[in-house]
Protein backbone atom coordinates (compact mmCIF):
# COMPACT_ATOMS: atom_id res chain seq x y z
CA UNK A 1 0.00 0.00 0.00
CA UNK A 2 1.58 3.24 -1.13
CA UNK A 3 1.85 6.49 0.88
CA UNK A 4 -1.07 8.24 -0.45
CA UNK A 5 -3.13 4.74 0.09
CA UNK A 6 -2.18 5.07 3.90
CA UNK A 7 -3.44 8.67 4.68
CA UNK A 8 -6.08 7.87 2.92
CA UNK A 9 -6.62 5.14 5.33
CA UNK A 10 -5.68 7.31 8.03
CA UNK A 11 -8.02 10.00 6.89
CA UNK A 12 -11.29 7.58 6.41
CA UNK A 13 -10.20 6.05 10.14
CA UNK A 14 -10.36 9.23 11.36
CA UNK A 15 -13.56 10.67 9.52
CA UNK A 16 -14.95 7.45 11.08
CA UNK A 17 -14.08 9.35 14.83
CA UNK A 18 -10.82 7.65 15.09
CA UNK A 19 -8.84 10.75 16.47
CA UNK A 20 -5.64 8.10 16.75
CA UNK A 21 -5.52 7.90 12.97
CA UNK A 22 -5.72 12.11 12.76
CA UNK A 23 -2.92 12.12 15.38
CA UNK A 24 -0.61 10.04 13.02
CA UNK A 25 -0.77 12.33 9.92
CA UNK A 26 -0.42 14.99 12.24
CA UNK A 27 3.35 13.23 13.58
CA UNK A 28 4.12 12.51 9.67
CA UNK A 29 3.55 15.84 8.79
CA UNK A 30 3.97 18.56 11.24
CA UNK A 31 7.65 19.10 10.49
CA UNK A 32 7.03 19.28 6.62
CA UNK A 33 4.22 21.89 7.06
CA UNK A 34 6.13 23.82 9.78
CA UNK A 35 8.93 24.16 6.75
CA UNK A 36 6.66 25.49 4.74
CA UNK A 37 4.92 27.69 7.25
CA UNK A 38 8.36 29.04 8.23
CA UNK A 39 8.99 30.02 4.35
CA UNK A 40 6.47 33.63 5.03
CA UNK A 41 6.04 33.42 8.85
CA UNK A 42 9.92 33.89 10.54
CA UNK A 43 9.17 33.44 14.08
CA UNK A 44 9.22 29.56 14.95
CA UNK A 45 6.41 29.92 18.15
CA UNK A 46 4.13 31.80 15.31
CA UNK A 47 5.22 29.07 12.66
CA UNK A 48 3.84 26.33 15.43
CA UNK A 49 1.02 28.22 16.30
CA UNK A 50 -0.29 28.38 13.01
CA UNK A 51 0.62 25.01 12.33
CA UNK A 52 -1.20 23.66 15.32
CA UNK A 53 -4.10 25.82 14.16
CA UNK A 54 -3.95 24.52 10.43
CA UNK A 55 -4.45 21.00 11.73
CA UNK A 56 -7.14 21.70 13.63
CA UNK A 57 -8.60 23.52 10.58
CA UNK A 58 -8.12 20.45 8.16
CA UNK A 59 -9.49 17.88 11.79
CA UNK A 60 -12.72 20.00 11.17
CA UNK A 61 -12.72 19.98 7.71
CA UNK A 62 -12.36 16.46 7.50
CA UNK A 63 -16.07 15.31 6.72
CA UNK A 64 -15.65 17.22 3.52
CA UNK A 65 -11.85 15.59 2.74
CA UNK A 66 -13.39 13.26 -0.49
CA UNK A 67 -9.97 11.98 -1.14
CA UNK A 68 -9.75 14.16 -4.62
CA UNK A 69 -6.20 15.36 -4.08
CA UNK A 70 -3.58 13.73 -1.74
CA UNK A 71 -4.12 14.45 2.07
CA UNK A 72 -0.75 16.50 2.15
CA UNK A 73 -1.98 18.42 -1.11
CA UNK A 74 -5.41 19.53 1.04
CA UNK A 75 -3.45 19.98 4.39
CA UNK A 76 -1.14 22.31 2.73
CA UNK A 77 -3.68 24.50 0.94
CA UNK A 78 -4.92 24.84 4.79
CA UNK A 79 -2.03 25.42 5.83
CA UNK A 80 -0.97 28.18 3.38
CA UNK A 81 -4.32 29.91 3.66
CA UNK A 82 -4.20 29.99 7.99
CA UNK A 83 -0.57 31.37 7.11
CA UNK A 84 -2.28 34.35 4.97
CA UNK A 85 -5.15 35.06 7.04
CA UNK A 86 -2.53 35.07 10.33
CA UNK A 87 -0.14 37.24 8.33
CA UNK A 88 -3.33 39.88 7.57
CA UNK A 89 -4.47 39.46 11.04
CA UNK A 90 -1.27 40.75 12.13
CA UNK A 91 -1.09 43.55 9.75
CA UNK A 92 1.27 41.78 7.62
CA UNK A 93 2.03 41.19 3.91
CA UNK A 94 0.58 37.87 2.77
CA UNK A 95 1.76 36.02 0.30
CA UNK A 96 0.20 35.74 -2.96
CA UNK A 97 -1.60 32.96 -4.58
CA UNK A 98 1.71 33.06 -7.27
CA UNK A 99 4.04 33.44 -5.23
CA UNK A 100 3.47 30.09 -3.04
CA UNK A 101 1.28 27.59 -4.25
CA UNK A 102 0.50 24.00 -3.18
CA UNK A 103 2.50 22.44 -5.78
CA UNK A 104 5.75 24.25 -5.11
CA UNK A 105 4.56 23.43 -1.14
CA UNK A 106 4.87 19.63 -2.33
CA UNK A 107 8.40 20.08 -3.61
CA UNK A 108 9.71 22.33 -1.27
CA UNK A 109 13.15 20.85 0.03
CA UNK A 110 14.85 23.52 1.77
CA UNK A 111 15.10 22.47 5.73
CA UNK A 112 17.93 25.31 6.14
CA UNK A 113 14.90 28.43 7.13
CA UNK A 114 13.27 27.08 9.92
CA UNK A 115 16.60 25.98 11.89
CA UNK A 116 17.61 29.80 11.33
CA UNK A 117 14.76 31.26 13.22
CA UNK A 118 14.20 29.44 15.93
CA UNK A 119 14.32 30.38 19.64
CA UNK A 120 17.28 29.28 21.21
CA UNK A 121 15.24 26.52 23.57
CA UNK A 122 14.03 25.03 20.13
CA UNK A 123 17.57 25.48 18.31
CA UNK A 124 19.07 23.29 21.06
CA UNK A 125 16.48 20.96 20.85
CA UNK A 126 16.80 20.60 17.06
CA UNK A 127 20.90 20.40 17.60
CA UNK A 128 20.29 17.49 20.10
CA UNK A 129 17.89 15.22 18.09
CA UNK A 130 20.11 15.86 15.31
CA UNK A 131 23.22 14.78 16.60
CA UNK A 132 22.25 11.96 18.09
CA UNK A 133 20.70 10.56 15.12
CA UNK A 134 23.54 11.30 13.28
CA UNK A 135 25.80 10.19 15.87
CA UNK A 136 24.04 6.88 15.84
CA UNK A 137 24.05 6.54 12.31
CA UNK A 138 27.42 6.62 12.62
CA UNK A 139 27.55 4.23 15.11
CA UNK A 140 25.40 1.60 13.11
CA UNK A 141 26.76 -1.47 11.08
CA UNK A 142 27.32 -0.92 7.69
CA UNK A 143 24.46 -2.90 6.43
CA UNK A 144 22.58 -0.81 8.49
CA UNK A 145 23.33 2.22 7.73
CA UNK A 146 23.24 1.52 3.95
CA UNK A 147 20.02 0.45 3.95
CA UNK A 148 18.28 3.10 5.90
CA UNK A 149 20.15 5.84 4.03
CA UNK A 150 19.03 4.27 0.64
CA UNK A 151 15.08 4.11 1.90
CA UNK A 152 15.18 7.73 3.57
CA UNK A 153 17.23 9.65 1.47
CA UNK A 154 17.68 7.76 -1.59
CA UNK A 155 13.97 7.15 -1.58
CA UNK A 156 14.78 3.80 -2.76
CA UNK A 157 11.97 0.62 -2.58
CA UNK A 158 12.97 -2.25 -0.71
CA UNK A 159 13.17 -4.06 -3.82
CA UNK A 160 15.59 -2.06 -5.28
CA UNK A 161 17.52 -1.63 -1.94
CA UNK A 162 17.68 -5.46 -1.97
CA UNK A 163 18.88 -5.39 -5.70
CA UNK A 164 21.80 -2.98 -4.27
CA UNK A 165 22.83 -4.88 -1.56
CA UNK A 166 22.46 -8.06 -3.13
CA UNK A 167 20.26 -9.20 -0.38
CA UNK A 168 16.58 -10.90 -0.13
CA UNK A 169 13.59 -8.36 0.71
CA UNK A 170 13.17 -9.90 4.00
CA UNK A 171 16.52 -8.89 5.01
CA UNK A 172 15.84 -5.08 3.57
CA UNK A 173 12.93 -4.84 5.65
CA UNK A 174 14.91 -6.40 8.96
CA UNK A 175 17.48 -4.05 8.38
CA UNK A 176 15.94 -0.67 7.99
CA UNK A 177 14.00 -1.71 11.18
CA UNK A 178 16.64 -2.30 13.32
CA UNK A 179 18.29 1.00 11.98
CA UNK A 180 15.45 2.96 12.95
CA UNK A 181 14.93 1.13 16.20
CA UNK A 182 18.85 1.85 17.05
CA UNK A 183 18.47 5.51 16.60
CA UNK A 184 14.70 5.64 18.11
CA UNK A 185 16.21 4.08 21.15
CA UNK A 186 18.81 7.00 21.79
CA UNK A 187 16.20 9.54 21.48
CA UNK A 188 13.59 8.29 23.09
CA UNK A 189 15.19 9.68 26.31
CA UNK A 190 15.77 13.33 24.76
CA UNK A 191 12.12 13.16 23.92
CA UNK A 192 10.73 12.27 26.71
CA UNK A 193 8.95 9.40 24.89
CA UNK A 194 7.47 7.61 27.76
CA UNK A 195 4.14 6.63 25.99
CA UNK A 196 1.91 8.41 27.84
CA UNK A 197 3.74 11.68 26.27
CA UNK A 198 4.53 11.24 22.64
CA UNK A 199 2.24 9.65 20.18
CA UNK B 1 6.90 -2.84 15.18
CA UNK B 2 8.96 -4.00 12.16
CA UNK B 3 5.31 -3.97 10.46
CA UNK B 4 5.13 -0.07 11.48
CA UNK B 5 8.85 0.19 9.91
CA UNK B 6 7.17 -1.01 6.87
CA UNK B 7 4.14 0.35 6.68
CA UNK B 8 5.48 3.85 6.45
CA UNK B 9 7.92 2.61 3.90
CA UNK B 10 4.73 1.38 1.61
CA UNK B 11 5.77 -1.82 1.46
CA UNK B 12 3.15 -3.90 3.21
CA UNK B 13 0.61 -5.00 0.92
CA UNK B 14 -3.27 -3.24 1.17
CA UNK B 15 -5.13 -5.98 3.65
CA UNK B 16 -1.85 -6.14 6.04
CA UNK B 17 -1.50 -2.40 5.56
CA UNK B 18 -4.97 -2.14 6.90
CA UNK B 19 -4.63 -4.68 9.48
CA UNK B 20 -1.66 -2.67 10.81
CA UNK B 21 -3.45 0.45 10.71
CA UNK B 22 -6.54 -0.94 12.87
CA UNK B 23 -3.78 -2.33 15.41
CA UNK B 24 -2.28 1.02 15.62
CA UNK B 25 -5.57 2.63 16.84
CA UNK B 26 -5.17 0.57 20.02
CA UNK B 27 -1.84 0.44 20.89
CA UNK B 28 0.17 3.86 21.71
CA UNK B 29 3.28 2.01 21.72
CA UNK B 30 2.92 1.71 17.72
CA UNK B 31 1.79 5.13 17.21
CA UNK B 32 4.93 6.01 19.29
CA UNK B 33 7.28 4.39 17.02
CA UNK B 34 4.68 5.15 13.77
CA UNK B 35 5.70 9.37 15.13
CA UNK B 36 9.37 8.26 15.89
CA UNK B 37 10.24 6.59 12.62
CA UNK B 38 9.09 9.70 10.97
CA UNK B 39 11.13 12.29 13.04
CA UNK B 40 14.26 9.96 12.41
CA UNK B 41 13.37 10.41 8.77
CA UNK B 42 13.04 13.85 8.85
CA UNK B 43 15.98 14.51 10.46
CA UNK B 44 18.10 12.25 8.27
CA UNK B 45 15.97 14.59 5.51
CA UNK B 46 17.60 17.76 7.07
CA UNK B 47 13.69 18.62 8.39
CA UNK B 48 14.08 20.33 11.49
CA UNK B 49 11.90 19.08 14.60
CA UNK B 50 9.13 21.69 15.59
CA UNK B 51 9.50 22.45 19.30
CA UNK B 52 9.19 20.22 22.34
CA UNK B 53 5.82 19.98 23.22
CA UNK B 54 4.10 20.61 19.86
CA UNK B 55 2.32 17.48 19.83
CA UNK B 56 1.43 17.49 23.07
CA UNK B 57 -0.19 21.02 22.71
CA UNK B 58 -2.01 20.49 19.49
CA UNK B 59 -3.36 16.33 21.15
CA UNK B 60 -4.98 18.81 23.94
CA UNK B 61 -6.54 20.81 21.03
CA UNK B 62 -7.54 17.77 19.44
CA UNK B 63 -9.16 16.62 21.99
CA UNK B 64 -10.74 19.51 23.13
CA UNK B 65 -12.15 18.97 19.66
CA UNK B 66 -15.46 17.29 18.93
CA UNK B 67 -14.90 14.04 17.38
CA UNK B 68 -15.71 13.75 14.13
CA UNK B 69 -18.46 11.84 12.69
CA UNK B 70 -18.52 11.85 8.78
CA UNK B 71 -21.21 10.03 6.89
CA UNK B 72 -20.37 7.39 4.58
CA UNK B 73 -22.40 6.47 1.86
CA UNK B 74 -23.92 3.53 2.99
CA UNK B 75 -23.72 -0.04 0.24
CA UNK B 76 -26.94 0.57 -0.86
CA UNK B 77 -26.54 3.84 -1.66
CA UNK B 78 -23.61 2.68 -3.21
CA UNK B 79 -25.22 -0.34 -4.94
CA UNK B 80 -27.98 2.37 -5.74
CA UNK B 81 -25.41 4.78 -7.47
CA UNK B 82 -23.52 1.49 -9.32
CA UNK B 83 -27.05 0.49 -10.83
CA UNK B 84 -28.01 4.24 -11.84
CA UNK B 85 -24.36 4.46 -14.26
CA UNK B 86 -25.32 1.21 -15.46
CA UNK B 87 -29.01 2.32 -16.71
CA UNK B 88 -27.70 5.70 -17.63
CA UNK B 89 -24.76 3.94 -19.60
CA UNK B 90 -27.71 1.70 -21.11
CA UNK B 91 -29.76 4.64 -22.36
CA UNK B 92 -26.85 6.36 -23.47
CA UNK B 93 -26.22 2.98 -25.68
CA UNK B 94 -29.49 2.68 -27.16
CA UNK B 95 -29.41 6.62 -27.74
CA UNK B 96 -26.89 6.68 -29.97
CA UNK B 97 -27.60 3.67 -31.90
CA UNK B 98 -30.86 5.11 -32.19
CA UNK B 99 -29.59 8.27 -33.55
CA UNK B 100 -27.10 6.53 -36.43
CA UNK B 101 -30.27 4.13 -37.58
CA UNK B 102 -32.56 7.21 -37.64
CA UNK B 103 -31.74 7.61 -41.16
CA UNK B 104 -32.07 4.10 -42.15
CA UNK B 105 -35.12 3.87 -40.42
CA UNK B 106 -36.98 6.66 -41.92
CA UNK B 107 -35.87 5.77 -45.44
CA UNK B 108 -35.85 1.73 -45.40
CA UNK B 109 -35.90 1.47 -49.11
CA UNK B 110 -33.51 4.18 -50.18
CA UNK B 111 -29.61 3.06 -48.34
CA UNK B 112 -27.47 5.17 -47.09
CA UNK B 113 -27.50 7.32 -50.43
CA UNK B 114 -31.26 8.49 -49.84
CA UNK B 115 -30.27 11.07 -47.32
CA UNK B 116 -32.41 14.51 -47.59
CA UNK B 117 -29.59 15.99 -49.87
CA UNK B 118 -29.98 13.61 -52.84
CA UNK B 119 -33.93 13.26 -52.23
CA UNK B 120 -33.98 17.19 -53.37
CA UNK B 121 -33.23 17.11 -56.87
CA UNK B 122 -35.45 14.04 -57.14
CA UNK B 123 -38.71 15.89 -55.95
CA UNK B 124 -37.78 18.61 -58.60
CA UNK B 125 -38.25 16.67 -61.51
CA UNK B 126 -41.18 15.45 -63.58
CA UNK B 127 -43.18 13.14 -62.33
CA UNK B 128 -44.33 9.59 -63.77
CA UNK B 129 -47.52 11.55 -64.68
CA UNK B 130 -45.72 14.01 -67.26
CA UNK B 131 -44.15 11.48 -69.01
CA UNK B 132 -46.09 10.56 -72.68
CA UNK B 133 -47.26 7.36 -72.78
CA UNK B 134 -45.68 6.51 -75.88
CA UNK B 135 -42.46 7.55 -74.13
CA UNK B 136 -43.26 5.09 -71.54
CA UNK B 137 -43.66 2.38 -73.64
CA UNK B 138 -40.71 3.11 -76.03
CA UNK B 139 -38.59 3.57 -72.43
CA UNK B 140 -39.48 -0.80 -71.44
CA UNK B 141 -38.88 -1.57 -75.17
CA UNK B 142 -35.42 -0.08 -74.80
CA UNK B 143 -35.07 -1.40 -71.45
CA UNK B 144 -35.84 -5.03 -73.06
CA UNK B 145 -33.19 -4.36 -76.09
CA UNK B 146 -30.43 -3.03 -73.29
CA UNK B 147 -31.15 -5.51 -70.29
CA UNK B 148 -29.24 -8.01 -71.68
CA UNK B 149 -25.91 -5.74 -72.42
CA UNK B 150 -26.55 -3.20 -69.37
CA UNK B 151 -28.19 -5.32 -66.68
CA UNK B 152 -27.08 -2.98 -63.40
CA UNK B 153 -29.06 -0.45 -65.38
CA UNK B 154 -32.62 -2.74 -64.93
CA UNK B 155 -34.03 -1.17 -61.58
CA UNK B 156 -33.18 1.63 -62.58
CA UNK B 157 -35.23 2.00 -65.14
CA UNK B 158 -38.07 -0.39 -63.85
CA UNK B 159 -37.89 2.09 -60.87
CA UNK B 160 -38.26 5.42 -62.86
CA UNK B 161 -41.19 4.16 -64.99
CA UNK B 162 -42.98 2.27 -62.85
CA UNK B 163 -42.89 4.80 -59.12
CA UNK B 164 -45.40 7.58 -60.17
CA UNK B 165 -43.53 10.05 -58.20
CA UNK B 166 -40.17 9.59 -60.12
CA UNK B 167 -39.55 11.25 -62.98
CA UNK B 168 -35.82 11.83 -63.16
CA UNK B 169 -35.40 9.16 -65.95
CA UNK B 170 -37.96 10.37 -67.66
CA UNK B 171 -36.12 12.12 -70.68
Amino acid sequence: MGDREIDQQLVERAQRGDKRAFEMLVAKYQRKLGRLLSRFIRDSAEVEDVAQEAFIKAYRALPSFRGDSAFYTWLYRIGINTAKNYLVAMGRRAPTTTEFDSEEAENFEDGDQLRDVNTPEAELMSKQIAATVNETMQALPEELRTAITLREIEGLSYEDIATIMNCPIGTVRSRIFRARETIAERLRPLLGTSKDKRW
Amino acid sequence: MERISALMDGELDGDEAVRELKRCGGDATLIEGWATYHLIGDVLRAEAPLRSGFEARLREALAAEPTVLAPRPSTVQRKTRLFALSAAASAAGVLVVGWLAMPYINHPAGGSGQTGLAKAPLSQGPTVAEIDPSMKEYLLAHHESTTASMPSVTPYVQYAIGTPKEGAMSR
